[in-house]
């Protein structure tokens, strides 16, 4: 079962309270959802579905059409590698390539304590310090191997 | 008509000058003028869309020059269309060569391949060569419900399917998931499929990812034989294609071409998926005599020598009045014709009726005050463009999942408001900006049309001085409103003043209006009072309001109209003239049952009825059916009817029939047969001549087109229809009569202490009348019969999903499988009417109206 945490079934009608209809509140309570769980479980979407009058197909749809939303369990920290075309230019393949092999996972798996998973990801507007990658909500820019190492290491 | 005018734009295709009302697609227009453009996710009853990207057109307009997308692009005045040119050819080509890339060309085992819009598509754009490499996609296929097979390799991601589902069915089991390569279509994640099974996603989507799995035998629609025929089952009148191979009926599916039925090519569960009923070796198989208990086979002419010779007898010892026949809602006009001739002429018998007569007679009655005060009931295929439609007491997804379907495009390109009023809380998702639900208590409908009636004329929403003057005893029926104050109205129907305000204004305002009105209506025990009621509503905005009013009065079979039109009723010859003093004899028809029971009929012809299961009251159609000494029944399935017979004869299926029905809205549609006779089977038409020959008067008439002419020399009314033109017949000769219909006032009984609760039974998503039961199909989807009550009322009953109820009325008892539904008011059980393993009929004690019962947990 999924249930969203009290404090944020306290939010849901600030949330619905920004737009017109109920339909368009539908990326918040996902990302809502996401950040609870770390993923967007199918239990989830039936709830945002009836909370928001949609159907549970429906919120499926646009909660698979976004790679930012996560179908499936997640570690801790979810590393979005960007591999767009500045930051491949610069080294991006070999650097997600390191990444996958210090994790010892492949690229969309999640390592076997819970801590890491791994996604590629498109362009994520930080081209002017490619190669990059986000954690959670934090950037990490400028990669190199080295630097790779020091943030993986510094996280618990 | 919508009453909202569009100004008419003038422009040009291919130098060619066109019209088209303002906010009309190109595309649309185009294939009105009979122009090819290439597209594969267009249709007509769906919101533009821009998936495929195949169908961009030039359009000069104003000194520029644009590539647009022609299937969401709207004319504009003076624009000029270029529908082929060097550049969208390319353009188009490059789409359909990349979809091509992941195709597999299976099309020689494609259930699409003959009708499908890639391949036709494909050959227009002379794409033979493709430049790409190939990039399969292997996907096992997708078997995890009951009907529809998804083989989504196939999958064009057209989204038709999913946008069909939303806008015309309004049920969202369809959706899309992912994105670009990966983009595919699915369920919620990937449960079974679960839905309304219309199948409407079958018929639109255009490459075969979507399949009937219905039918054994599958394959190019290429070859097999299609026949256009009316569906059997409910009174919408729905044209559905058959397909046949090798003389077998095959599966089922809509033609979507325009001007071929009434309904744009929308099926339903039963509709597309009930063919089961056709081969099926539980049908009988023979003419079977009842020897002490068990049937014995005879033969054809001995059988229906026996008829004739009984006949005889009975008429020389008890009179021609001691003979009866129970017409049919399901058999054809020409059908329901001849055997009240056979009745009236050769037995010289006015005692023919049909169970909806029986039931309700006031139905007819309330069809010809439509007439007389002028209001109409515009054709079904119009239904879409109402500004208002007022759904009372209708589950329509259940009784007429069609309507429903032409209602929510009607909100989706009219901009119709939509008000549902029904004691049960049920689903109609559709589009519309305005939707009013007024969820009421059962059997208070009278109440809520009164009180209605009433607010139009307290406020003043329509011009009570304009009605006045038209409808002469206006003052008699202000008179009788007098009761239907808002503190009564809402203490009988639980709504607010402010509720029925906010309708009545609805309904007042300058609109084209749809009144339908569902057969739950004729349950309630005050069946006659609400029809009035609703006349009165409609003559009030026809009279003192701007605009139109139209009534879907309630039919439930396929033929409930034309039986009634055919004269099959104790009341009306064919054609509605008064029976008069054409016959001196008691009128023993209008309680047919009774009369068998107390022995006053002798000879009892059922003609394609199962009054057991069908009847509002089983016991006495038990009695009468046990007491009558003798009874003929024909059918095509051993009926419960049927086993209490003396004789009986195996008929026809729809689709080895031909004739015409008409249905609610009285459209005259044809019945044209795909396979021969199956087995030793009659049509009833042919049984009805055979009598008539063995009597030794046969009818002038050879064939069902010889009876329809003589149908068209009888009824004024059908003589200048057209069935292959699905038009409806009009009424001629009425004399117009305006008077507003007055009921006197009475309050609803409270139900007794011991049966506190309230029984409502109807036909089922999935079931309509006896016959379903025998469409695997159909079971499959809707295998058992559950009771569905309020959470209030399991809990005080202490009664959970699954468990078995036991319903009691002062008559009888039944055990049935239960589930809890909100949708379910408290203080109701709902039972749909259609097992026969529970004969929700049987608990009625012989009182009109709604039966009152009580529930507890069966150990």
């Amino acid at each position: 079962m999924f249930e969203f945490s009290p404090a944020n079934q306290k939010r849901i009608p600030e949330i619905l309270a920004k737009y017109p209809d109920t339909q368009s509140a539908l990326l918040p309570l996902l990302t809502m959802a996401q950040r609870q769980e770390g993923y967007v479980a199918p239990q989830a979407m039936v709830e945002i579905g009836k909370i928001l009058k949609l159907s549970p197909g429906y919120v499926q749809s646009v909660a698979s059409f976004y790679t930012m939303y996560h179908m499936h369990p997640t570690g801790k920290y979810i590393i979005l590698f960007c591999i767009n075309i500045s930051c491949q230019l610069n080294g991006a393949d070999e650097l997600l390539a390191y990444t996958a092999s210090k994790l010892n996972i492949k690229v969309g798996e999640t390592t076997a304590d819970k801590k890491f998973t791994l996604h590629r990801e498109e362009c994520l507007a930080a081209c002017s310090n490619a190669p990059m990658m986000r954690i959670n909500d934090t950037y990490h820019e400028d990669l190199s191997k080295e630097k790779i190492d020091k943030i993986l290491d510094s996280l618990d | 008509m919508s009453v909202t005018v569009r100004e008419t734009i003038n422009f040009t295709i291919d130098g060619k000058p066109a019209t088209a009302p303002e906010g009309t697609i190109i595309l649309e227009v185009a294939q009105k003028y009979g122009f090819e453009v290439t597209n594969l996710c267009y249709n007509k009853k769906l919101k533009p869309f821009a998936a495929c990207r195949t169908c961009m057109v030039e359009v000069r307009h104003n000194g520029k020059k644009e590539l647009v997308y022609s299937c969401t692009h709207p004319v504009a005045e003076g624009m000029e269309v270029i529908i082929h040119t060097e550049e969208t050819d390319r353009y188009n080509s490059a789409n359909i060569e990349m979809l091509l890339v992941e195709h597999p060309l299976d099309c020689p085992i494609c259930d699409k391949s003959g009708v499908c819009p890639l391949q036709d598509n494909t050959e227009l754009l002379e794409l033979q060569k493709p430049r790409f490499e190939i990039q399969r996609r292997n996907e096992p296929s997708i078997k995890t419900n009951p009907l529809i097979e998804f083989y989504l390799n196939r999958c064009i991601v057209c989204g038709l399917c999913v946008r069909a589902c939303d806008e015309i069915q309004g049920v969202q089991a369809l959706d899309f998931h992912q994105r670009g390569m990966k983009a595919s279509i699915g369920t919620a994640n990937d449960e079974p499929l679960d839905c309304e099974f219309c199948g409407q996603c079958i018929t639109v989507c255009p490459t075969g990812a979507l399949m009937d799995m219905s039918s054994d035998a599958r394959g190019l629609a290429a070859l097999f034989k299609n026949t256009n025929t009316t569906c059997s089952y409910c009174s919408w009148g729905c044209t559905v294609q058959l397909e046949t191979k090798k003389n077998k009926l095959v599966r089922i599916t809509a033609d979507e071409t325009p001007g071929v039925g009434i309904n744009e090519g929308n099926l339903c569960a039963k509709g597309r998926f009930g063919h089961g009923i056709v081969h099926n070796d539980e049908r009988i198989q023979s003419p079977l005599i009842n020897q002490g208990g068990t049937f014995q086979e005879i033969g054809w002419d001995e059988a229906i020598e026996m008829i004739a010779e009984r006949a005889k007898t009975t008429i020389n010892r008890n009179g021609a009045e001691s003979l009866a026949g129970l017409a049919s809602e399901k058999l054809t006009n020409e059908e329901n014709y001849l055997f009240q001739k056979l009745f009236r002429n050769n037995y010289g018998s006015n005692q023919i009726n049909n169970l909806q007569n029986l039931q309700a007679p006031y139905v007819n009655d309330f069809m010809l005050n439509c007439f007389e005060n002028g209001i109409e009931s515009k054709p079904v295929t119009e239904l879409d463009q109402a500004d208002v439609v007022l759904i009372f007491n209708s589950d329509l997804p259940s009784e007429y999942p069609v309507g429903g379907n032409s209602i929510r495009k009607g909100a989706i390109f009219t901009g119709t408001r939509v008000i549902f009023a029904n004691p049960r809380n049920m689903r109609f998702d559709h589009e519309s900006r305005i939707d009013i639900r007024l969820i009421y208590n059962q059997d208070a409908d009278f109440m809520l049309a009164n009180r209605l009636c009433r607010i139009l004329i307290d406020e003043n929403l329509v011009d009570t001085a304009k009605v006045q003057e038209q409808i002469p005893n206006f003052n008699d029926l202000v008179a009788s409103l007098a009761p239907y104050t808002a503190d009564a109205t809402k203490k009988a129907t639980g709504l607010t003043n402010e509720q029925l305000k906010r309708t009545a204004t609805q309904l007042a305002e300058k609109a084209d209006r749809a009144l339908i009105i569902g057969n739950d209506v004729l349950n309630t025990g005050k069946g006659k009072e609400t029809l009035n009621a609703l006349l009165n509503l409609a003559i009030l905005l026809n009279a003192g309001g701007e605009g139109s009013v139209s009534i879907y009065p309630p039919r439930e079979h396929c033929n409930s109209q034309g039986v009634n039109d055919m004269g099959a009723t104790p009341q009306y010859l064919p054609g509605y003239r008064p029976v008069n003093d054409a016959f001196e004899h008691e009128n023993l028809a209008d309680e047919l049952f009774e009369n068998c029971a107390n022995g006053k009929i002798k000879f009892l012809h059922i003609a394609g009825e199962d009054p057991m299961t069908s009847y509002k009251s089983r016991s006495i159609v038990e009695q009468a059916l046990d007491t009558v000494p003798f009874l003929v029944v024909q059918d095509i399935y051993m009926s419960e009817t049927a086993r209490k017979a003396n004789l009986i004869l195996p008929t026809a299926t729809f689709a080895e029939k031909e004739g015409t029905v008409t249905n609610m809205t009285r459209h005259v549609q044809k019945v044209v047969p795909a396979i021969p006779v199956q087995g030793k089977a009659k049509s009833d038409l042919e049984i009805f001549h055979n009598l008539a020959d063995a009597l030794g008067s046969p009818f002038k008439s050879k064939s069902s087109s010889d009876v329809l002419e003589e149908i068209r020399q009888t009824i004024p009314a059908y003589k200048d229809v057209d069935p292959a033109r699905h038009e409806q017949w009009k009424p001629s000769g009425v004399t117009a009569k305006p008077a507003f219909q007055i009921c006197a006032f009475e309050e609803l009984k409270a139900s007794k202490r011991d049966f506190s609760m309230k029984l409502l039974t109807n036909n089922h998503m999935f079931h309509i009348g006896s016959y379903t039961h025998f469409s695997k199909a159909l079971t499959d989807i809707g295998p058992d019969c559950f009771a569905e009550i309020n959470p209030k009322d399991a809990k005080k009953s202490e009664l959970v999903n699954g468990d078995t109820l036991l319903v009691e009325s002062s008559q009888a008892n039944l055990k049935v499988q239960m589930k809890i539904n909100p949708a379910v008011p408290a203080g109701m059980v709902y039972i749909p009417k259609n097992w026969p393993e529970v004969p929700v009929n049987a608990l009625r004690n012989g009182e009109d109206g709604t039966v009152h019962v009580k529930i507890s947990k069966s150990e």
